[in-house]
This record gives C-alpha cells, sequence and structure tokens, in this order.
C-alpha cells in the first residue's frame, strides 16, 4: 500500500498542480508575451493596481473590525445561541459578493431606497411633490468608491477572520485570563488577549487582503477600476498579450499576503494551548449571562448588515413593493413597478431556469469531484509525508481569475481538443483551477482533525484500510468534507469572471448570465434573478440538514 | 508467546528505544516502567505494528510479526490490541457500539453486550460517548480491547486520569478478565501500585535503553539500576566512594555495601528503614530541613523527617522522638547498602 502511495501519492501532486498551475502557465507562455507587451502592461497597470490595493485594505481593515469582535463576542455567548449567531455569521459567506453589491446600489446608491429616504429625512429630498423631480433626486455617488467595494467585500469576508480567532479562542484555556487579570489586573489581560487572538486576527486580514486582491465583479459593479477589470477589457479587446502581463504585478503581492497570513494561522495555531486539546476537558470560562448573550446579538446584527442584512432587505424590499397596488408605486424606482413579486419569479424562472438547472447539475459535478480527488491526494499524500507540499497549490489561489479563462481558452482552443473547449469541461477546469486548492486545504484540515490514534484503534480491531477509512475517518471527517463539498459548490455556483470567458457556446451558467444582467440595469426580473441564484446556492443545504439530523442512525448502520 | 530482539527505534536521527530485548510466555503480565520520554509507548506501537522497527525483530507466536523496517503481519492480523493513553474511542459511537466494533467476527453485538455488563455499564449501552464519566470511558476501552480476545493485550497508562479508589477497581477488573483467558499483558506505567498489583514481571527503560527485564520479585529484591529504583520507589539513591571491599563513605558517613565493589565512585540504595537518628557521637551531623506524615498499615502515623548534611538530603522516619524543623541531630545508615548503576 506505501510502495503504491510512492508513485501515486507525487503523481496526483502533480496532477493538482497541473490542474491550478497550467492556465496561469498557458496564459503566460502562449499569448505571445514578449518585452512591449509586458511594457505596455507594466506602464498601465499602476492605477487598476492602486484600486486593487486601496480595495483589499480597506477590505481586511473592515473584515478585521467585524471579525475579531464578532468571534470574541459570540464565542462568549451561551452554547445554543452560538450555533444560531455563527450559522447568521457564516451564511454571509455564501452570498455572492457581486449580489452584495447590487444590493447596496439598490439601497445606498444614487437612487437609493435607503439613501433616498434618509438624504429627504435630513431634509436634502426634492422639495417637490412634481414625479418627474421626485423620480430625478439622486444623492451623492458614495457608493462608487474604493471605500465602499471595501466596505463590501469586507462585510463578505469577515467570517474567515471571525473563524481564525474563534479557533485560537477556542484552544485557549480560559483561565489565562483570570491569571493574568490576578498578575496585572485589566493591562494583563489585555496583553494576554492580544497575544492570543491578534496573531489569528491578521493572519485572517491578510487571507482576506489576498482573496480581495483579485476580486472582478464587486468593483466592476460599484466603477472602481481594478486589476481584474484591466485584465477583462484588455481580454474583450483582443490584446491577450498584455492581459496576461497585467496579471503578473499582482501575483507576487498575493502570493506574498496569502502565504503569509497561512504561515501565521499555522504558528498561531501551534503557539495557542493545543495542549489543552484531546483527553484534557475544554474550559469555557465564566457562564455566559444575559449580557453576553445580548452584546453577540447586536455584535451579529452589525457583522451581518453589509452583506446579509442588505442584500436580503433589498429583495424583501423586492415582495413587499411587488405587492403594493401599481397607483401606489408612481414615482418610484422601477424595481417598485414589478406586477407581482410571483410574476417576476416566474419570469426569472423563464428567463435562466436552464441556466440554473444547469449550474446546479455542473457544480455539483465539479464539488463531488473535486471532494473526492482531494480526499484521495491528502490520504496518499500523508501517507508519505507529502502533506506540506499540498501548501504549494494553494499559490493558484493568487492567479486572477480572467488569467485563468484566458489560460483555459489559450490552452484547450485547438482542434484535437475542441470536445472540451466547447463543452462543460472547460468550466469544470476552471472551476477546478479556481477552488481545488480550497477544497484540499478543507479537506486536508478535515482528516487532520481525526486523530490517528482512532485508526491505529481501529487497525488493532481488525480492520483493513477502506473499512478503517469508511468506518471510522469518514464519519470523523464528514462535516468537514460536507464543509467542503459545500464550498467548492458554491464557489463553483457562483464563480463568474473566469465562467463568463470559459462557458460553452449555447450552455450559459447562472451566475454570468445574473451578473450580466445586473450590468444593464435593475429590473423585477433580475433582481428575481439573483434570488434564483441565492435559491440555486442555498439548495444544498437541505439535504445536507436532512443528513445532519440522522446522522447518528446512519453512522450506527456503518458498523 | 512473545519475543523481543534487539528492538531499536529513532525518529529524526534521535534514537528512542535502544537494545530492548525480552520474552514473554501466554498469560504472563511485563509492566513498562521509565521516566517520561524513555520509550515505553514506542515500544508498545512496535509491538502492535503500527510502526516498522529501525532494528531487531519481533517474533509473536513464533512468526515474524516486525523486522527492521517492515511491518510482517500488519496490526489487524496481529490478534495484539492496545488500549491507548488517550483511549481512542470512536467519537462517533455509542458505549455498545465502541465494543461492538471490535467484537465484529467474535461474536458481534451480543458478545459486546456481555462484555459491557461484565464491566458493569450494561445500562450505559447506548450512552453516546460525550455522556460518560473519565472511568466509565476507561471501562469501555478496556472491554474493546478485550473483545478483539487478543493474545496480547498492550494498556499504555491506562489508569492514568483515575482516582486511586477507580484505579484499584480497574486493576481487579482487569486481572479477572486477563485470567479468564490467558491473556499476555504489557502495561506501560508510572504507578508503582499499578505494577505491584499486577505485573509478574518488569522492564524498566531509561532513556531508551533496557536496564532491568526480570520477574517483579527479583527486581523488588535487588534492583541493579538507579531508574529501576525510582521507578518502583524502593528507596534514596545516594553517592560514596568505595574505599575498602564492602565498604564505602558517604556524606552520611561510613556505610556497608552488599558486595565489595572497586575502589572509586559509586551509587548506593539505602532503604526506607536504614536511615536513623542516633544518639551520643555516633553517625554525622545534620539539620532537620522538614517533617512530613505518613500513614502505615495500622492505626498510627509514621513521621518522616528530611535532613541534610552538606546539601544532600535524606528521608529517615522517626521512631521514637519528636522533631522540630531546625533542629540538629545525628544520623547513621544501618545495615548493608546495595550498590546500583546509572
Amino acid at each position: 500500500m506505501k510502495s503504491s502511495s510512492r508513485i501515486l501519492a507525487p503523481s496526483a501532486v502533480f496532477l493538482a498542480a497541473a490542474i491550478v498551475f497550467s492556465p496561469l502557465l498557458a496564459a503566460l507562455l502562449g499569448t505571445g508575451l514578449n518585452p512591449h507587451a509586458l511594457g505596455r502592461a507594466f506602464h498601465t497597470a499602476a492605477r487598476p493596481l492602486g484600486g486593487s490595493a486601496e480595495t483589499a485594505m480597506v477590505s481586511a481593515l473592515v473584515a478585521l473590525l467585524l471579525g475579531v469582535p464578532f468571534a470574541i463576542l459570540v464565542e462568549r455567548s451561551r452554547p445554543g445561541l452560538r450555533r444560531v449567531f455563527w450559522a447568521l455569521g457564516l451564511l454571509v459567506l455564501m452570498i455572492p459578493p457581486y449580489i452584495v453589491a447590487e444590493s447596496w446600489i439598490v439601497l445606498l446608491g444614487p437612487a437609493g431606497k435607503i439613501s433616498r429616504m434618509v438624504a429627504t429625512m435630513l431634509g436634502f429630498g426634492p422639495h417637490s411633490t412634481d414625479p418627474l423631480e421626485i423620480a430625478r433626486f439622486s444623492v451623492p455617488a458614495l457608493v462608487y468608491s474604493w471605500p465602499a467595494v471595501g466596505a463590501v467585500m469586507g462585510g463578505c469576508f469577515f467570517p474567515i477572520v471571525a473563524l481564525a480567532v474563534a479557533s485560537a479562542f477556542r484552544r485557549t484555556d480560559l483561565r489565562v485570563f483570570e491569571s493574568a487579570r490576578i498578575a496585572q489586573g485589566k493591562r494583563g489581560v489585555c496583553r494576554i488577549a492580544a497575544h492570543i487572538l491578534l496573531p489569528p486576527a491578521m493572519g485572517g486580514a491578510l487571507l482576506v487582503f489576498a482573496v480581495t486582491l483579485t476580486e472582478f465583479s464587486v468593483p466592476q459593479l460599484m466603477r472602481v477600476r481594478t486589476i481584474g477589470e484591466a485584465i477583462y477589457e484588455r481580454i474583450q479587446e483582443g490584446d491577450v498579450a498584455t492581459a496576461a502581463a497585467l496579471g503578473l504585478p499582482v501575483l507576487p503581492v498575493v502570493i506574498f499576503a496569502g502565504g503569509l497570513g497561512a504561515f501565521i494561522l499555522a504558528r498561531a495555531r501551534s503557539a495557542s494551548l493545543a495542549g489543552l486539546e484531546g483527553e484534557v476537558p475544554k474550559f469555557t470560562g465564566p457562564r455566559p449571562d444575559h449580557v453576553s448573550d445580548l452584546a453577540a446579538a447586536v455584535m451579529t446584527f452589525i457583522a451581518t448588515i453589509p452583506a446579509f442584512i442588505l442584500p436580503i432587505t433589498s429583495l424583501i424590499w423586492l415582495v413587499v413593493a411587488a405587492k403594493l397596488p401599481p397607483e401606489s408605486n408612481i414615482g418610484s424606482h422601477k424595481v417598485l413597478r414589478a406586477s407581482g413579486f410571483q410574476e417576476s419569479l416566474r419570469g426569472a424562472w423563464d428567463l435562466a431556469h436552464d441556466d440554473a438547472v444547469r449550474t446546479v447539475l455542473l457544480a455539483g459535478f465539479a464539488a463531488t469531484l473535486a471532494a473526492i480527488f482531494a480526499i484521495m491526494l491528502v490520504r496518499m499524500a500523508s501517507r508519505i509525508r507529502l502533506g506540506p507540499l499540498l501548501g504549494t497549490v494553494g499559490a493558484g489561489l493568487a492567479v486572477p481569475a480572467p488569467i485563468v479563462g484566458l489560460g483555459l481558452i489559450v490552452l484547450w482552443n485547438h482542434e484535437w481538443s475542441a470536445a472540451v473547449y466547447q463543452g462543460p469541461a472547460l468550466v469544470l477546469l476552471a472551476w477546478f483551477a479556481r477552488y481545488l486548492p480550497v477544497t484540499i486545504f478543507l479537506v486536508q484540515g478535515a482528516l487532520a482533525r481525526v486523530p490517528k490514534e482512532l485508526e491505529s484503534a481501529a487497525a488493532l480491531a481488525g480492520r483493513g484500510p477502506w473499512e478503517r477509512f469508511a468506518a471510522v475517518v469518514l464519519p470523523n471527517a464528514a462535516p468537514g468534507i460536507v464543509a467542503a463539498w459545500l464550498a467548492t459548490y458554491v464557489l463553483s455556483a457562483t464563480e463568474f469572471s473566469a465562467t463568463l470567458l470559459v462557458s460553452p457556446p449555447g450552455g450559459p451558467l447562472l451566475a454570468p448570465s445574473v451578473v450580466n444582467l445586473m450590468r444593464r440595469g435593475q429590473d423585477p426580473e433580475i433582481a428575481a434573478c439573483q434570488f434564483l441564484l441565492l435559491a440555486v446556492i442555498a439548495l444544498p443545504l437541505v439535504p445536507i440538514s436532512v443528513a445532519t439530523v440522522f446522522r447518528s442512525r446512519t453512522i450506527k448502520g456503518i458498523n | 508467546m512473545l519475543r523481543i530482539a534487539n528492538l531499536s527505534q529513532a525518529f529524526n536521527g534521535t534514537t528512542v528505544l535502544h537494545d530492548v530485548n525480552f520474552s514473554l510466555a501466554a498469560g504472563d503480565r511485563l509492566a513498562v516502567l521509565g521516566p517520561s520520554g524513555s520509550g515505553k509507548t514506542t515500544l508498545l506501537r512496535l509491538i502492535a505494528g503500527l510502526e516498522p522497527p529501525k532494528r531487531g525483530d519481533i517474533i509473536i507466536n513464533e512468526k515474524a510479526a516486525s523486522r527492521a523496517g517492515e511491518v510482517l503481519i500488519l496490526p489487524e492480523h496481529r490478534e495484539v490490541a492496545l488500549v491507548f493513553q488517550g483511549l481512542a474511542l470512536f467519537p462517533h459511537l455509542c458505549a455498545l457500539d465502541q465494543i461492538a466494533f471490535a467484537a465484529r467476527g467474535r461474536g458481534g453485538r451480543e458478545s459486546a453486550l456481555g462484555l459491557l455488563e461484565s464491566i458493569g455499564l450494561g445500562h450505559r449501552a447506548n450512552a453516546p460517548l460525550d455522556q460518560l464519566s473519565g472511568g466509565e470511558r476507561q471501562r469501555i476501552a478496556l472491554a474493546r480491547a478485550l473483545a478483539q480476545r487478543p493474545k496480547i493485550l498492550l494498556m499504555d497508562e491506562p489508569f492514568a486520569s483515575l482516582d486511586d479508589e477507580k484505579r484499584g477497581e480497574m486493576r481487579d477488573l482487569l486481572r479477572s478478565l486477563l485470567e479468564r483467558d490467558e491473556t499476555t499483558l504489557i502495561m506501560v506505567t508510572h504507578s508503582r501500585d499499578d505494577a505491584l498489583d499486577l505485573a509478574r514481571r518488569v522492564l524498566v527503560l531509561d532513556q531508551g535503553g533496557q536496564v532491568a527485564s526480570d520477574p517483579l520479585e527479583k527486581v523488588l529484591l535487588s534492583p541493579q539500576h538507579v531508574a529501576v529504583v525510582r521507578a518502583l520507589g524502593l528507596g534514596q539513591v545516594i553517592p560514596g566512594e568505595a574505599f575498602a571491599p564492602g565498604k564505602a563513605e558517604t556524606v552520611f558517613g561510613k556505610v556497608c555495601t552488599t558486595i565489595g565493589t572497586k575502589p572509586g565512585h559509586v551509587r548506593l540504595l539505602v532503604r526506607p528503614s536504614q536511615p536513623r537518628i542516633v544518639s551520643g557521637l555516633e553517625g554525622v551531623e545534620a539539620e532537620v530541613v522538614s517533617l512530613e506524615l505518613r500513614p502505615s498499615d495500622a492505626r498510627e502515623v509514621r513521621r518522616v523527617a528530611v535532613v541534610r548534611v552538606a546539601g544532600n538530603r535524606l528521608r529517615l522516619f522517626v521512631r521514637e522522638r519528636v522533631l522540630s524543623v531546625g533542629e540538629r541531630v545525628r544520623v547513621q545508615i544501618e545495615g548493608e547498602c546495595e550498590p546500583v548503576e546509572g
């Protein structure tokens, strides 16, 4: 078994690296990249790079400001409420950033429902009852700025920081705070808290910075010029060499920030009181009271405003407004002139149900394939201690999405590969190139959390390798593996930037369709299409919830 | 039943086990003792087949089970069970299923239920792991191991997290189950009581090396190494200089030794009953550093004084007089002291 792993594991790692990095290499080597294109790219890259850097820095800052207090306060609440708060916090990760951006425009933009209402309340509104003047009234376009883009993306990705901080918090014997207080008073508590929580918070913030640096759809919707958009423009103009060259300056920054973030998180994990895991009971610290529950509830509300409450409010607005009689909507935005919510949804279904079904099937298939591949890869790699090498695949996350799309086109647009190029396989390859590192990372974590001793115990009980995996490893790693599957599914189903470039003709997928529709403006059917996309994302939660309820019975069945 | 020959193991160039040799017959019970990091757990993992040795052989039932760099018989085919230090109970299984997992093909759930009853947990059959107490978990881990009907049972500090009363109960339970099935036991422990209660033989490891592998009685009567003395709490070891056959000079005065050692530096075992407070001009002067109380077998309290001579401390029973801290007394070591290595 081990000798076969010695051949298979490096081959599988090589295959993963090839899937992730081949689009980048193809984009760099196959686009006719030359010094002239490089010079042109570097000459024009300064402004979009600045835009990317500014938005990414604000994103990281917002993620820190929301994530750290969220993690601390929620972890100090009662277990039942804690689960609810975490569920709400993590739901944020399931809403695509471009839908969040659209809701900001709808609610807080120049013609926004909330911004106009607030401006009117403050006395800046139209001083006339003329419907035309009311319709023309707008507020300053603050939403079309890099701080707003940063706020949207920070709001979308704050759970990354929160999870890192909560992880460190849970591994800490909370009595260290008591001993610090006895020794140095509140100053001591702050120093210990900073020592324990600062590294994971900074690690998480660096990851947010790396993730948002190459984000494309949100800045585009909010009219902020970033490197992703510059690349996309060049591709549309047919100047693929410059497009590929534009991806180069951002790569080292993302790799450095992401690598440093991951390194800090890994260090924080080992530096925290990890000895408290295992047989030593976990310490819960002071018993939560109503004040801590209330504080956690308020913080959850605040943290979920940017990327959960606002998009949901935007959609609910549609529902409420669509039900109003048409005459009461005179002078309002055209979203309010919908003929009815059900009609809007029906219209969206007619418009995009093929795309939705295709997306569900393809994203489900991609997530399943990626999860199975990741499980096999991680198992084989850990047997011959290649696990750390897998971390290098994570650098693939640094490749901007349009470069992935461009690289795949260059790589597969040949006569001999027409079957791949013109079919959904190219979309699968794009999703794997972008998100296989995420799947591998999550599966690696899930499998690492199953103590080796359990497998040893099963081996000594007479179970062979496959049985050990099925009866012991899989049931205990199942939550993490399901999370990996879900993350891959959600990311694939909502991927827009690369999918747009590689979608086969006649087979569009929902995310690019929705974003393209969103660019046209605001319309009840378009809003309902966003609702459809959210439904597609939430679809697996139903079977997962049912499976969770029946999990214990299933596990008993395995035995 | 089991033969270990020249067994060595190393991790990242660091030797953790060096040339271990011993044999056990069916039904033998071996306690493996030694300080932390002496290679005890590694020895168990090698016998279980969870890792290949760097050098040496493990022979089970006259069949080579492991040899240098190779596991010849996989753990699942060795008929060996291991109770892990952390117990390694399956978090997703209830009490009965934990045992049934190991009993598959050996009586299944029925046999598992019988074992659960025999450890007094029949009423907790459907309890999930997180609702079981530490003692209940220990018993289930033991029952799971025994459900495999192993020829050799390995235990890694199995009772470490139990109080004295529960430890005693578990030892009684284990002894009865082992005697019923004639199972060979190898138990790693830091507890002298566990070793004295359960073992017939003792293996003492020190820095990866084997310093004793003998029947318990022999080890108790004549320990050969400092590590053995410390592991079994047999007394105190003091340094000295042998100056004549059977004679040595120590900071606590001249003492007799059991065998004629060559002149030079020696380490001597002082049994608890040997040091005494003496009157007159006998012995050497010492300062009482602290006073302690110990329970006795009879209805009385044994008083222990710690005395110091030139920085060296010695514990002794106080028999007739009342002492106070700081008092100066004269002490003498009576009887013959055994030289020990290490």
